[in-house]
């Protein structure tokens, strides 16, 4: 998988919801490149932070 | 020891110190049982989840790492995923994303995180076109693939993925312009 079709997916990865192959080949990617494990990162900022918004009860 | 920071607490939860164990869990069941019950509409499996989220908590407590993020962060990512599994294993159906996102409208007491930042969330999430909205809360709190969104709403499976891209790069310029990214 390249970088085009990581950053694709980067959302997809960041919310957990990609299916396993998908997975594994964007993580062999994610290894080997700073710059879309950035992109993901920060949609794993969006995800974090959309955790929080459930109310306590 | 209820004013031990939360790495502390999960520390010396880790460490096996039974007392900061019941600390951390008093500190953090609401918000977890909540995730739960937002994910799920049943308060048996959200209890159920709440539960098992503070075991694994318990037993991971080793390896969490402040550098990557936050212990509540790093808690309820463990109780959505938990909360999945259950869902899964289940076959519930999916939650109402329009119920799950009046739930996440609810007035909420000021527990010491910053309540700003969830305020622009919010606001960035009703801005959301409908469409958006509903396959971005459909992959957040009921974990939903885009191809199970797209045979659910009966959508080609590549408009699914660009709504679901295009929620996320706007809630992401909301927090990331705030946060001077």
């Amino acid at each position: 998988m390249g970088c085009e079709q990581t950053r694709d997916l980067a959302a997809e990865l960041a919310l957990g919801i990609t299916d396993g192959e998908e997975r594994a080949h964007a993580l062999r990617h994610l290894a080997e490149c700073a710059e879309c494990r950035r992109a993901v990162e920060e949609y794993s900022a969006v995800t974090d932070e959309l955790l929080m918004l459930a109310p306590a009860r | 020891m209820d004013g031990l920071s939360d790495e502390t607490l999960l520390a010396a939860m880790g460490a096996g110190d039974a007392d900061a164990a019941a600390v951390f869990v008093r500190r953090f069941q609401s918000r977890v049982y909540g995730l739960a019950l937002t994910m799920l509409r049943d308060r048996g499996l959200a209890e159920d989840v709440a539960q098992e989220t503070f075991v694994r908590a318990w037993r991971h407590a080793a390896t969490y790492d402040a550098r990557r993020g936050r212990v509540p962060t790093w808690l309820l990512t463990i109780a959505r995923n938990v909360a999945l599994d259950r869902a899964r294993l289940r076959r519930l159906t999916p939650v109402d994303p329009d119920v799950v996102t009046a739930e996440l409208d609810r007035a909420q007491p000021d527990d010491g995180l910053d309540v700003a930042d969830r305020d622009r969330l919010r606001g960035a999430l009703a801005e959301l076109p409908d469409d958006q909205r509903r396959a971005l809360v459909l992959a957040m709190y009921a974990g939903r693939t885009a191809r199970e969104i797209a045979e659910l709403d009966g959508v080609p499976l590549g408009t699914v993925k660009t709504r679901i891209r295009a929620a996320m790069s706007k809630l992401r310029t909301t927090l990331g312009v705030e946060h001077g990214l």
